[in-house]
């Protein structure tokens, strides 16, 4: 006789419910253990751990496919508890669970910060945010879906606003606000669905066919919902606000995960669930204007930031832009019927995806970093922490290179795939395609440069020149496990860079199997290919090789040519300041740095003025929509329970005039009483 | 039927004396008028010892007269009289003309509702009974209506009066023992009730009924 294992390891799908049940129990464990700081966070980190792993376990051999799915019986009728794990959802889960692994290490040290502030509670937002997440992505049912949308956007929320200062809660409100208005018109494109499909489950939406303007106005819905938790430019207004406000494991998560489950659902609506009745092309535009729009503003508001996790928030902005042009030629490939076009697009989406979401959970435990020692945001305060800092700061230049695609980080492969699909879509397709995807290249061209620059301010105003900081003395390195989370991110970050040949037709296939497409050649042995050899080669190795050869080979020639590799002594010596004594005023500043990009872009930051003031009007409309509930809400009282309560009282103070303590009042009782009983007796 | 009309005569006279005990302003002459009204008790008490040919009776209008007329009164004056609060005044919450009204209205209840009783002892002298009743009556209504402790004290001994004439008219042979009872109780009642008036005017310096209200342990 054969025992049947409850737990089998070997099953993606039970490591993926292993992985869930870790979550919620470390979490529920943590709340529990709240009153013992340092128990919670040791309790909530390490289930984060094992949960991670476990997802980790689930999710890299569902790469390939083919899809699993999971399924139970619902509370209702049409809630089938469904979870399917095809490749597109096994990619989010497996960076979702990189992710999370590397935030619980790095929470171990840095969540001692928050000590006394209800770390027990932190632990458990975070575990259920994290499961939450992962729930969504396997969701197969529009229901489930829906519910596990919003507990990731309710666990979220408490962790914007964690601090509970003004600014985090103000900040929470915001996205409060738009992550419901999104998830209202998910709803509404799920219900549209589910009209044609006759049941909530996703399996049915894939074969239902919506009929032609209704396919649109689902996807619109499903755009525009999705997009708002993405962040897309203009519904990122939260998004500079909630990320710097959670604490910098949470942004971390949410910045490099959570907004690309927008991009996740976007992709989901307009390609997966849309499959049978979509292939519009004017989708694929729309979402190409969307991706460039927000790459570009996004890196220019990032620029004039001086709050370093404001910047990192822009920035995001910004590579959910390229992300989305990724999409937007995957779309477009569908629309005019080239599926090389689209698996090409959608595969060089889904790689930035990975990247950004490793590269920015490694600049925001970066920053976090920092501001666990210097305790500011303001880079204009930070200065000279490479010499204090090295391991933090080594792992952000590697961030700061990667999200700036400077070959051969993985960010510039990715960029590359994008750049290749869109000049690939100009030769292709009508005359509107022609038009938009140069110009979105140019957007993207234009973006990548800014980014540099970006960079270039944000790593020397905080980790080179003079120190700025009030107490430059007190600064030294992060604890041990701090430094291990970043680092795990910033090797993952040269790992999927250099072996971009190896990973790249891995996400290929994810984005082929997503369309139902046939695969496509991405890389040919070391070289990376767009699909066709005659377009562009490329190879990441081959260019690291090179580098490494341009800094060791005139040291190598030096050698035999004089016989030494000693160098010469370096000059330790203050820099050249005109002639004056040098001191920490004279570096550039973070503001001095982005002053000409301030004065050229000006009109865009008028833009943005203007979105936030449309912003400010929602906002100020809602809240007077709360204060008018607030004063009407409480009419019931008014009208029902404080008459009763304020009789009892008033009664009772008077009941209290009778028990006044005179005793001649008590006497007067006797008197009444009596005299009562003779008139009784009278009568 | 002399007797008992003499007998609802005195009782009268009763209602009167009361109201000068809770009339006068000072303490002094309550005890003085309260002695008076003991006296026509006891005029009572013989009244009726003569009517009804009760022997007991007797006795009691003895030691009534011992108790209530000397003694009681001589311990008030003694106690009362160094007793004095200029800020009080008489104390009294109604006027005397409204009092005068108040005890009208009372016996007049008292007798409507003695009329209702049917009692073959007591057929003849139902309007001694009503006033008795209205003594007992005036008695509280002293205490409620004067803020002057002493006035409680003098209150005390207006309902006790009222109802040891109660007593008397309904059960006129009686054995004298609980005359006895009855006149020492009062006695000792009048003693604590001196002493403790004396000892509150000692500490509050106030004979302020309505100051009391915050007497604790």
């Amino acid at each position: 006789m054969t025992m049947i294992p409850l737990v089998s390891l070997h099953d993606p799908l039970h490591l993926l419910l292993l992985s869930l049940a870790i979550s919620v129990c470390g979490g529920v464990a943590s709340l529990l253990l709240r009153a013992c700081d340092g128990a919670a966070i040791r309790v909530a980190g390490l289930a984060g751990i094992a949960a991670a792993v476990a997802g980790l376990g689930a999710s890299l051999p569902a790469l390939s496919g083919p899809a699993l799915v999971f399924e139970a019986a619902g509370p209702y009728p049409f809630a089938h508890f469904v979870l399917r794990l095809d490749p597109l959802a096994a990619l989010l889960i497996a960076v979702i669970s990189l992710l999370s692994l590397v935030a619980w290490i790095y929470s171990l040290a840095y969540v001692r910060e928050y000590a006394g502030k209800g770390v027990g509670a932190m632990g458990f937002f975070m575990n259920l945010f994290i499961a939450s997440m992962v729930l969504v992505v396997a969701a197969d049912n529009a229901f489930w879906f829906i519910i596990f949308f919003e507990m990731m956007s309710l666990t979220s929320y408490f962790l914007v606003i964690f601090d509970q200062d003004e600014e985090a809660v103000s900040a929470g409100f915001l996205y409060f606000l738009v992550a419901h208005a999104g998830s209202v018109l998910i709803m509404a494109a799920f219900f549209i669905m589910a009209n044609y499909a006759g049941s909530y489950d996703f399996a049915a939406f894939r074969t239902a066919s919506v009929p032609a303007p209704l396919n649109s106005v689902v996807f619109l819905l499903g755009f525009l919902g999705f997009g708002a938790k993405a962040g897309m430019i203009p519904l990122h207004i939260w998004l500079p606000r909630a990320h710097p406000a959670a604490p910098s494991h949470a942004s971390a998560l949410m910045s490099g995960v959570m907004i690309k489950i927008g991009v996740f659902g976007i992709v989901k609506v307009g390609i997966d669930l849309l499959g049978a009745s979509g292939g519009v092309l004017w989708w694929g535009l729309l979402v190409l204007v969307f991706g460039a729009v927000s790459s570009v503003l996004g890196v220019v508001y990032a620029l004039v930031e001086h709050d370093i996790k404001k910047l990192l928030a822009y920035h995001s902005v910004e590579n959910i832009g390229i992300i989305l042009l990724g999409v937007g030629v995957g779309m477009i490939g569908i629309g005019i019927g080239q599926p090389i076009l689209a698996v090409l697009g959608l595969m060089a989406g889904l790689y930035h995806l990975v990247n950004h979401a490793i590269f920015k959970g490694l600049l925001f435990l970066g920053a976090g970093s920092v501001i666990y020692r210097l305790h500011t945001k303001d880079m204009e305060k930070m200065g000279g922490l490479a010499r204090t800092m090295p391991w933090t700061a080594f792992s952000f230049l590697i961030g700061a290179l990667a999200i700036s695609a400077i070959p051969p980080l993985n960010g510039f492969v990715s960029e590359w795939y994008t750049y290749q699909s869109l000049f690939a879509a100009a030769f292709s397709g009508s005359w509107l395609v022609k038009l938009a995807t140069p110009i979105a290249a140019m957007l993207l061209a234009l973006t990548g440069a800014l980014a540099v620059m970006c960079f270039v301010k944000a790593y020397g105003v905080i980790f080179s020149g003079p120190s700025r900081h009030a107490h430059p003395d007190d600064v030294r390195e992060v604890p041990a496990t701090m430094v291990i989370g970043m680092v795990i991110l910033a090797i993952a970050c040269v790992v999927l860079g250099l072996a971009a040949p190896v990973v790249a037709p891995v996400i290929s296939g994810i984005a082929a199997a997503t369309l139902g497409a046939a695969t496509i050649t991405v890389a040919d042995g070391v070289l990376l290919i767009p699909a066709d050899a005659h377009q562009a080669v490329l190879s990441t190795p081959l260019i690291a090789v090179m580098l490494i050869g341009a800094a060791v080979l005139p040291l190598l020639l030096k050698s035999a040519l004089s016989g030494s590799l000693r160098l010469p002594a370096r000059q330790a010596a203050a820099p050249w300041a005109a002639g004056y004594l040098p001191d920490a005023h004279m570096s550039a500043t973070a503001g001095g740095f982005a002053q000409p990009i301030r004065m050229f872009f000006g009109p865009l930051y008028e833009v943005r003025k203007s979105i936030a003031a449309v912003w400010s009007k929602v906002t100020f409309g809602f809240e007077r929509f709360i204060s008018f509930a607030r004063r009407s809400e409480p009419c019931w009282d008014r009208a029902l329970v404080d008459p009763v309560g304020e009789g009892v009282v008033a009664s009772g103070r008077r009941l209290q005039a009778i028990q006044g303590g005179d005793f001649r009042v008590y006497c007067l009782y006797i008197v009444a009483a009596l005299v009562i009983l003779l008139v009784l007796t009278v009568r | 039927m002399v007797g008992f009309q003499l007998i609802n005569g005195l009782a009268g006279l009763l209602i009167i004396t009361s109201l000068l005990v809770i009339l006068s302003d000072r303490p002094g002459n309550s005890a003085r008028f309260y002695a008076l009204q003991s006296l026509v008790l006891v005029a009572l008490f013989l009244a009726l010892a003569e009517a009804t040919d009760s022997h007991e009776l007797y006795l009691w209008s003895a030691s009534a007269f011992v108790t209530k007329v000397v003694l009681v009164p001589l311990i008030m004056y003694r106690a009362f009289s160094k007793l004095s609060d200029p800020k009080l005044g008489s104390g009294a919450v109604l006027s005397p003309a409204l009092s005068v009204v108040l005890a009208a209205l009372v016996v007049i209840l008292c007798y409507s509702v003695v009329s209702g009783v049917s009692l073959p002892a007591a057929a003849a002298i139902k309007p001694a009974l009503a006033v008795s009743l209205a003594h007992f009556f005036l008695g509280l209504a002293c205490i409620v209506t004067q803020r002057n402790i002493l006035k409680q004290v003098f209150g005390y001994c207006l309902m006790e009066n009222g109802s040891h004439l109660t007593l008397a008219l309904l059960a006129a042979k009686a054995p004298e023992l609980v005359e006895v009872g009855i006149a020492t109780d009062a006695i000792f009642a009048v003693v604590i009730m001196a002493v403790l008036g004396t000892k509150i005017f000692l500490t509050l310096h106030t004979l302020d009924a309505r100051q009391l209200t915050t007497l604790k342990g």
